[in-house]
């Protein structure tokens, strides 16, 4: 394919001072079941291409689904005429020095490459787990799904930049709801999704999981309300990683710092001059943009705008030290950043993404920071997530929670939720977890930039404790 | 340039004359042409523009179905063949599924055709007008404009096909100071002199925001809630709270409604009302939706939405809801209070022109949280004071529409949907503004 997209570049006329096509296929096939019965069953298949255009400074992006050659020359014209009639209200004079001409190719690391299970068989071992799921007089409703996904990146370009990418992604839930007279609790794996093959769809450990699902549902029917107090709080990588994704995350994305997200997304409360001098957290934080973790969501070898992609930490022994900003970002601030330049879709320009934001393992065992806590919350899978437009204050709801008291859990709670602002919350990081308790989660959904764009993010993270932080429970 | 609706009409054909005695084929189809100038600081930061469209057919063979979306563009042999290839796909896979016990069967709902055409502006005319009148001003934002197309089609015979030109200039203005204020312009006839004076109302509004900024602590507040702040308060009813299915399910967010033990305000009142003319009334199968149906009727509950699976899966008559079970076209009924009144009534408290990223905090028992922004002032006997820092609401839709509803304002304003992920979406919502009382907040 890069040899074809390479020709169909080198056919196109044009005066530009660089041309870049990116050609986007992916197919996702969503499988669903429902309590011991088929349930959703749809397949995308998106496929286009991005015609990038530089003249005169001014970039301008045209997407187009019609492949051959006459469609392209079409784009590429379209572009031009944007380009002229937006450079004399450029915001920033870019040049070439914007679009590396790296080469080179990415794969997904995977066991059992996806299409080696037929959705016959896919959607038999949804049927079994959702039947396990149910397996309870108090569960009203049993849900499991997949969403696999296949996708190829190509790029070329007038400098001289070729890759591909082969990305191989899948995310599942399981998901048991259960009601005793007017209460209902629900309970689930968290919408787990990283780059896998077949082997995450494994039946015998999906099923230990269903069956932890079901009953810890039912439990919560039971439980005690989360109580009204401030207090140590644990977090699990299965509600952490939101946590990093919306304060960590958002606010160190240069594109928001520089405002252009105002209007949609929203600002930060990280300025410029933070950089090297904010202490964000603890001397215990340690963050890291990582695309190269093998089988993170994120995972990759170029960002969109071609600039090969490497570890980098974000924020060292507390202090803030990088953005998360890609090449034009970094041209246009003059701040450090990294190689984050990503589009959702053929349809879609680039600008500044997360990738994998990760929280580098600390010393801590799971038992010892449980052992270690006096009186204090542990909360586990998130349900709900709300921070103002500069990722400052912000309410995180989780599925189920358990008390601890002089060390020891004692019981579990419903209706978990805690709230904070986020500097002051990451100050308060006492424990950081050892890589035992290290996991990768991801999301395929963070939204962002105008025209809107949902894309995939990552996020590795140990078990953490927080100290005097406010929980409450749900209403009465 | 060819006619996304030939597009259409010509891949219907094809994939209809290619199907087997047993087979039904349900076709839905999205299609727009979209130029879009992203702004910063009043200067471009991103151009771009897309001609794309989508195509999904669902193939059903007695009670076992699956549904397969590509892209189509105008280029016919590449659609056919794409088309072709997809049923193909399609034909082999159904037949290995298991049954599914609660598809019910597609029918012949008739054929209808909705065009909404308007008069444009091209990129270079919005440039322009930013050039000329707008260089002074700090402004970030999206203009985007084009036609949109949803058309959805069957086996059976059945067609429907609507489109809308349209174009949203969605901005928002930042003073000295850094403190915003929200404006949008959209519709199908675009007058640089209305523009000009939306934006000096924006202008106007900003000047109160440069005041000093009064910083509050948590508690209870009366409070006004501009329409643009019911508009976001709607959004939550999209999160299963309307559904009848989501309510079988465990997942519906106005269980305590739908039950009967608990009611909203005798001065509440929401319909499904498509007078709007944002949407499409055809679902995704093609059925029509009434024109207008009560939802909630003086704080009681009316009617929920019904989706033809859910019909058929619980036993309940459908009323062609979408599949999502969600308002498309929502409408909260006026109140008595009158736009000049509006701050003596709400005499010390927050004027809230918009709110922010709401979500539960307890989603079976309807609580909600959110934060201010844009605009969100205090107000002292009637007078405003001065911006505010941005709060965290948490508060139930029970007491927003119900206990703490004061009074809802005599006038309404209209959302159009503005969101593009994937696509520009259709539909809007209408609101009046809102006079509540003892409303909480926490952060």
């Amino acid at each position: 394919m890069t040899f074809s997209l390479t020709r169909a570049l080198d056919k196109l006329s044009h005066d530009a001072d660089w041309v870049g096509i990116r050609h986007y296929r992916e197919q996702t096939a969503f499988r669903m079941a429902r309590n011991g019965q088929v349930g959703r069953n749809t397949t995308q298949t998106q496929d286009g291409m991005m015609v990038e255009v530089l003249k005169d400074g001014q970039f301008a992006y045209v997407g187009t689904s019609d492949l051959s050659q006459a469609g392209l020359q079409a784009a590429c014209d379209q572009a031009l005429s944007l380009c002229r009639a937006a450079t004399r209200l450029n915001l920033f004079p870019f040049d070439t020095s914007v679009r590396p001409n790296e080469s080179g190719e990415y794969v997904s690391p995977v066991d059992q490459p996806l299409d080696e299970l037929s959705p016959r068989e896919i959607q038999a071992r949804l049927i079994e787990l959702t039947t396990r799921l149910k397996a309870h007089e108090r569960i009203i409703e049993a849900s499991a799904w997949a969403m696999l996904t296949q996708t190829r990146i190509a790029f070329a370009s007038t400098g001289g930049a070729r890759w591909v990418q082969d990305f191989s992604i899948v995310t599942r839930d399981l998901i048991a709801t259960a009601k005793r007279d007017t209460e209902i609790q629900r309970r689930s794996l968290g919408m787990q999704g990283r780059q896998w093959g077949a082997e995450s769809l494994e039946l015998d450990t999906l099923l230990i999981e269903a069956d932890r699902i079901r009953e810890q549902a039912v439990e919560l029917l039971s439980a005690a309300e989360c109580p009204t107090e401030t207090t140590d709080l644990i977090l699990m990588p299965d509600q952490l990683y939101l946590q990093v994704h919306e304060s960590i995350g958002h606010p160190l994305e240069l594109d928001r710092i520089l405002g252009d997200e105002r209007n949609y997304a929203g600002w930060s409360f990280v300025s410029p001059e933070d950089f090297g001098r904010l202490r964000f957290g603890s001397e215990l934080l340690n963050v890291s943009f990582d695309p190269t973790l093998p089988g993170e969501m994120a995972s990759y070898a170029f960002d969109d705008n071609g600039v090969r992609a490497n570890k980098a930490l974000l924020i060292e022994q507390g202090i803030l030290k990088r953005g998360i900003g890609g090449i034009e970002s970094q041209t246009r601030s003059g701040l450090p950043g990294v190689s984050c330049a990503r589009s959702a879709s053929w349809n879609r320009p680039p600008l500044d993404r997360m990738a994998n934001i990760n929280i580098e393992p600390g010393e801590s065992s799971l038992a010892d920071i449980i052992a270690a806590t006096e009186r204090g919350i542990l909360m586990h899978t998130n349900r709900s997530w709300s921070i103002d437009d500069y990722r400052n204050k912000f309410q995180f709801g989780c599925e189920y929670a358990q008390l601890i008291e002089d060390g020891t859990l004692t019981g579990t709670l419903r209706n978990p939720n805690y709230r904070g602002a986020t500097v002051p919350f990451w100050n308060s990081l006492t424990h950081v977890g050892n890589a035992d308790t290290f996991e990768a989660w991801g999301s395929p959904y963070c939204g962002k930039a105008e025209p809107n764009q949902a894309i995939r993010v990552g996020h590795a993270i140990p078990v953490c404790k927080f100290r005097g932080i406010e929980v409450f429970g749900g209403a009465q | 340039m060819t006619p996304w609706e030939e597009v259409f009409d010509e891949v219907a054909e094809l994939a209809f004359s290619r199907l087997g005695s047993d087979e039904v084929l349900n076709l839905n189809f999205c299609a727009e042409d979209t130029r879009f100038l992203r702004f910063n600081r009043s200067r471009v930061r991103q151009v771009s523009a897309v001609a794309q469209a989508t195509l999904e057919l669902e193939l059903v063979i007695g009670q076992k179905h699956e549904s397969h979306t590509i892209n189509l563009s105008r280029n016919s042999a590449l659609n056919r063949a794409a088309v072709l290839d997809t049923l193909g796909t399609l034909q082999a896979v159904v037949p290995t599924l298991p049954d599914d016990p609660y598809v019910s069967a597609l029918e012949h709902h008739g054929t209808s055709r909705v065009v909404n055409t308007g008069q444009l502006p091209a990129p270079e005319d919005v440039l322009a007008f930013v050039a000329a009148e707008l260089q002074d001003i700090d402004l970030a934002g999206l203009f985007m404009a084009g036609p949109v197309h949803r058309a959805n089609a069957n086996s059976l015979g059945q067609r429907h096909w609507f489109s809308a030109s349209s174009f949203v200039f969605d901005y928002s203005l930042y003073s000295a100071r850094q403190k915003a204020v929200k404006g949008a312009y959209g519709g199908a006839d675009f007058d640089p002199a209305t523009l000009r004076a939306v934006i000096g109302d924006s202008l106007q509004a900003l000047e109160v925001m440069d005041r000093e900024r009064k910083v509050l602590a948590p508690g209870k507040y009366r409070c006004y809630l501009a329409p643009a702040a019911v508009h976001e308060i709607m959004g939550m009813l999209n999160w299963h709270a309307l559904s009848a299915g989501a309510h079988r399910r465990g997942e519906c967010s106005l269980t305590e409604l739908v039950d009967g033990t608990r009611m909203l305000s005798p001065k509440f009142t929401l319909d499904e009302d498509y007078s709007l003319g944002l949407s499409p009334r055809f679902n995704e199968r093609g059925e029509v939706f009434a024109e207008k149906l009560p939802l909630i009727v003086d704080g009681r509950l009316e009617n929920l939405f019904v989706s033809s699976q859910t019909a058929k899966e619980y036993g309940l008559p459908s009323n062609f809801a979408s599949e999502d079970e969600a308002p498309r076209s929502p409408v909260i009924a006026t109140g008595t209070l009158a736009r000049q009144d509006i701050l003596s009534e709400l005499d010390t408290g927050l004027y809230l022109s918009n709110l922010h990223y709401l979500n539960w905090s307890d989603k079976t028992r309807g609580r909600v949280t959110g934060m201010t922004r844009f605009g969100c002032l205090w107000v002292e006997n009637g007078e405003v004071v001065g911006p505010i820092a941005d709060l965290r609401f948490d508060e139930t839709l029970y007491h927003l529409f119900g206990t703490g509803l004061l009074e809802l304002t005599d006038f309404t304003e209209s959302h159009v949907e503005v969101m593009t992920y994937d696509q520009r979406h259709v539909g809007g919502k209408r609101a009046p503004g809102m006079l509540v009382q003892d409303m909480s907040f926490t952060l």
